[in-house]
């Protein structure tokens, strides 16, 4: 996944924030609790408000994703 | 009178050293090396060490390219606010 999500972020960078957390480092726990992780890779689009807009969990397309980024834009 | 065994031991007079000397030349050594060194395998140019540049590179870097996957960075997450101002896509990831 990490291929397509870069292809994504080098698009979408400054118009959309990318970010990246290890599930094994102790600092993401409340980044987890907060948005409900569940297992990885676990993906999650937000508002600039920091509400879930949509998630997936497991492999995605990048068209899956790309449409959604372009939804969250409008 | 002469033994019926005296040709075998003339045979065996000659015989036996000569298989001797086979033997011991089979058994020498190999040729004394020649007087030129032998030529060591090159070697490979030093790596050049990372500069402290490099080495000190802030990890928030940003590049017009994707970053190839050897260049992967987690983002930091005392640095990670959800509530950006703006939509933000959010990986929970694992290197294993």
């Amino acid at each position: 996944m990490i291929p397509i999500v870069h292809g994504l972020e080098a698009r979408y960078r400054d118009r959309i924030g990318f970010v990246y957390l290890d599930i094994d480092d102790p600092n993401t726990a409340p980044f987890k609790r907060q948005l409900g992780y569940r297992v990885q890779p676990h993906f999650f689009l937000l508002n600039a408000d920091g509400e879930i807009v949509k998630s997936w969990l497991g492999r995605v397309s990048e068209a899956e994703l790309e449409q959604a980024l372009q939804d969250v834009l409008q | 009178m002469r033994s019926s065994f005296e040709p075998h031991r003339r045979a065996a007079a000659w015989l036996l050293p000569a298989l001797l000397a086979l033997t011991l030349a089979a058994c020498a050594p190999a040729a004394a090396p020649s007087a030129a060194p032998p030529t060591q395998a090159a070697e490979p140019p030093p790596v050049a060490a990372p500069t402290q540049a490099q080495a000190l590179a802030p990890p928030t870097a940003q590049a017009a390219n994707p970053l190839p996957d050897d260049q992967f960075r987690p983002s930091d997450p005392a640095q990670v606010n959800l509530a950006a101002g703006r939509p933000q896509f959010v990986e929970f990831f694992a290197f294993w």
